[in-house]
């Protein structure tokens, strides 16, 4: 076993309700300015107990829960991961003079999450994700990537996944046409975003532009649809590790080319192999989204993420891999279980340590059970740990 | 250290680096630019009063000032800083040769506190000093200190005048008599004549905060004192200290202000937290603008990491923060930005050399080393037109024969007047600042702006 990793569990039980009751339509990711080392759970105020994720009151003592709200991005507290001084207000240690890490941001809802951070080179977060449930309460999940070369991405991506989600919240999900109708919803709020305004960007006449990719999470199937090289994967327990597939298709140099027999490796390598080849926005080619359908059954979970993960982890294997080494699958050796909050955290934190190149923004679903006639809470995973037990990040 | 405390507009500090290193590299450079608001009173800040100030006037009277018209001018000049004090400056006049007399006031009391009959009486009694005697220029500093313990006056400030070495004290007794006058009150040292040592006189002034100057001809004496007084007075901020944290581990390998002159400063911090330094750098005028050029050495980060590898604050008398800056290291792969370097560093580091080879090229003339002096003097020749330092290459051109001020080739002077050389060497740590406008790579600071900006929010 991994003893520095824990195990994923796959859902808190039925999420119909629960999630649908707490989830506004949409609200865009934004990369919080201030506290760093972001608890992605949180504690009681009043008795210091671990609160459950999602939980209005502490189970331990009854206090209401005013932790980090669930839904929210996350406080933490000022103390230099480093040597443990204190963060002074410019963001710096008073000791040792390391700078805080900027903190990710987390959204958790239990049984879908997302994190973003901007990474370690980038200045600024240009990424964006939200969350949502369909009417039948299952999870839509949506990220969007700002194109850096363009101005104002981060508002494009902002008003993208605002407006996808915004299509998809609350409403019956009646399969493709409503993922194609999110997606030229969010074309149109890209379109609308102003080039100008952007103080890292010198008006060249561009417009502003971003990728998407939004899922939909049925009991029994994965709905994807894609501009750009933001992705969908499925991630499939397979003993203690996850089997990865990727269920979106990049528009990118590096996957024409892998249509065309060239390795996957060999694609990214080649001059502009990152390159993407269809994006929202006002200057973006003829609107044409990947729509893909798949099977899958509870216990297997969803993946959307920005190009700032999955290119440290190009292939299917790859991700698998990463997602196994961060936080595994529950399984017969697992004792305590991990939230989707903390796995999309913990993934974020492992491309900051491949090299954190990009912006980055991971977002996981559980495949919701079956809809049952009364909705019962408890673990819907295999697993003996309770699923909503969360643990120390 | 965290609290930067009630901001006071009085002070603006501006930090020039290229904060990118390479990886590995632990060595982080910038210059900070500290101004003094042209009004403090506006921002709220106290003015000291006359009643404020205690001036001292020292005036050598050792034998050797009998010689030529020295001892004239050297009353002349003493009378006119007199005349120059405002009413109700406290002031003293002491004489010195081997031994320091107080000659104004002589009723027991440290200073008298101008008025006009005050003035009147001290220029008599200045008026009727002779000179005799030998120099030990320690012990008038001893008496000066002596004056000053006695006064609650915060802004502090004398004037020494000599025409010769400290021949009559052993060189650790002056040591030991600057060493204790430091931080006390401030000093402007002046030489007459040309028997006078500049690096003795310009070690006093270094540790007294002040400036050090040649008057070779004595008929400019009094305009010269007048001018010493005059900014003595306009320094309405008394005892401004720069306060340096640098992060646990890192060694501060120098701190020199660069402008407007150089002063290395490095060895006379005093400890003022676990990871803060303090200097002293005197009283400040209105307006007043200085550059510091920082050094400092830390453990290196990995490619990515950011580090504050210094904070620099400026401490008014009564402890207020009055401005910050912050200088910041940022380790990176990408060599396009690791290697640039500031173009104000570069700029100072410059003007350093310049100052450096300045010294060394007359001390190798002094030895008669014509080879070493050509090629140092050569070389400052060709930093000072670099650098477009006027007033240094023209003091430069007494001294020497320009072939080729852009190559630096020049030929020695024979038989140069003593009094050019010692202009030369004691004006030789004066700098000239880099422009606004100036050319070079402007667009070394833009990176520091960006990075400064705290990162934007997605939305």
């Amino acid at each position: 076993m991994r003893p520095d990793a824990e195990p994923v569990v796959a859902a808190t039980g039925p999420p119909g309700e629960e999630v649908g009751g707490d989830v506004p339509d949409a609200e865009p990711a934004v990369a919080a300015g201030d506290p760093p080392e972001a608890d992605a759970v949180g504690t009681c105020a009043a008795c210091g107990e671990r609160l459950v994720a999602g939980a209005s009151f502490c189970e331990a003592c009854g206090a209401p829960a005013t932790g980090p709200p669930a839904g929210g991005p996350t406080a933490a507290a000022q103390t230099c991961a480093a040597c443990g001084g204190e963060i002074d207000g410019d963001g710096y240690c008073t000791t040792c003079g390391r700078r805080a890490p900027d903190p990710v941001t987390v959204d958790d809802r239990g049984a879908l999450a997302f994190a973003t951070h901007r990474g370690r080179r980038y200045p600024r977060n240009e990424d964006a994700a939200a969350l949502a449930a369909t009417a039948e309460g299952w999870p839509v999940l949506v990220v969007s990537d700002g194109v850096s070369a363009s101005p104002n991405p981060h508002r494009a991506a902002a008003a993208a996944v605002a407006a996808a989600s915004a299509q998809l919240a609350g409403r019956p999900f009646a399969g493709d046409d409503d993922l194609v109708a999110a997606v030229e919803a969010a074309h149109a709020a890209a379109s609308a975003v102003p080039a100008e305004g952007d103080p890292q960007w010198a008006a060249d006449g561009s417009h502003p532009a971003c990728t998407l990719a939004v899922a939909v999470a049925t009991p029994t199937e994965v709905h994807a649809a894609n501009v750009g090289d933001a992705r969908v994967h499925t991630l499939t327990p397979d003993g203690d590790a996850w089997t990865a597939a990727q269920v979106s298709t990049d528009d990118s140099v590096a996957a024409r080319a892998v249509a065309q027999g060239v390795e996957v490796e060999v694609a990214l390598e080649l001059p502009g192999g990152h390159g993407i080849t269809g994006w929202l926005g006002a200057d973006a080619p003829a609107l044409d989204p990947h729509v893909a359908t798949r099977p899958v059954e509870p216990g297997v979970l969803v993946l959307a993420c920005s190009d700032g993960l999955w290119n440290y982890a190009p292939t299917d294997a790859a991700l698998g891999d990463a997602v196994t080494a961060t936080a595994p699958p529950p399984g017969p050796g697992a004792s305590t279980a991990t939230s989707l909050a903390v796995a999309c955290e913990r993934l974020v934190v492992w491309a900051n340590e491949q090299g954190g190149s990009d912006n980055i923004t991971v977002a996981l679903a559980a495949v919701p059970e079956p809809a049952a006639p009364t909705p019962e809470s408890g673990p819907a995973a295999p697993g003996p740990a309770d699923p909503t037990e969360l643990e120390d990040t | 250290m965290t609290a930067t405390g009630p901001q006071s507009a009085a002070f603006t500090a501006e930090t020039f680096q290229n904060e990118y290193l390479a990886a590995g590299v632990d060595t982080v450079d910038a210059v900070v630019t500290v101004s003094a608001a042209g009004h403090p009173e506006e921002a709220g800040s106290a003015l000291t009063a006359a009643t404020d100030r205690a001036e001292v006037i020292i005036v050598d009277v050792s034998g050797s000032m009998g010689a030529g018209r020295k001892m004239a001018a050297a009353r002349e000049a003493a009378s006119a800083a007199v005349d120059s004090l405002d009413d109700g400056v406290s002031f003293a006049v002491v004489a010195g040769d081997h031994e320091a007399k107080l000659i104004w006031p002589r009723d027991g009391r440290s200073f008298a506190i101008a008025d006009d009959d005050d003035r009147a009486a001290a220029k008599a009694a200045i008026g009727a000093t002779e000179p005799a005697g030998g120099t030990a220029i320690g012990t008038w500093l001893d008496l000066a200190r002596q004056l000053f313990a006695a006064t609650a006056a915060p802004a502090r400030h004398a004037i020494l005048l000599t025409d010769g070495r400290n021949e009559h004290q052993q060189p650790y007794e002056l040591a030991a008599a600057v060493a204790a006058c430091r931080g006390l009150f401030q000093c402007d040292c002046r030489g007459v004549g040309v028997d006078w040592e500049v690096d003795e006189l310009r070690g006093i002034a270094t540790a007294l905060l002040g400036t050090v100057d040649i008057v070779a001809d004595p008929g400019d004496l009094a305009a010269d004192f007048r001018a010493m007084i005059s900014s003595s007075q306009s320094r309405a901020l008394p005892d401004v200290k720069l306060r340096l944290w640098t992060p646990q581990g890192a060694v501060i390998e120098s701190l020199r202000q660069v402008a407007p002159e150089l002063l290395d400063v490095t060895g006379t911090a005093t400890e003022s937290g676990p990871l803060a330094r303090d200097f002293l750098l005197g009283g400040w005028a209105p307006g007043e603008s200085r550059d510091y050029h920082l050094r400092i050495k830390v453990n290196p980060g990995g490619v990515g990491d950011e580090m504050l590898a210094g904070r620099v604050s400026l401490v008014l008398a009564d402890g207020t923060v009055a401005t910050q800056a912050l200088v910041r290291a940022v380790w990176t792969d990408d060599t396009a930005k690791s290697t640039r370097m500031d173009r104000h560093v570069a700029h100072y580091t410059g003007q350093a050399e310049l100052a450096d080879a300045i010294h060394e090229g007359l001390e190798a003339a002094k030895a008669g080393d014509e080879r070493t002096a050509t090629v140092k003097l050569g070389r400052a020749v060709q930093l000072a037109a670099a650098s477009g330092h006027g007033d240094t290459m023209r003091l430069l051109a007494e001294v020497v024969d320009v072939d080729d001020a852009e190559r630096g080739t020049v030929r020695l002077r024979r038989g140069t007047d003593k009094a050019a050389e010692m202009t030369l060497d004691t004006r030789s740590t004066r700098t000239v600042r880099l422009g606004k406008g100036a050319s070079g790579d402007a667009g070394t600071d833009a990176p520091a702006s960006e990075q400064a900006a705290p990162p934007a929010g997605g939305a």
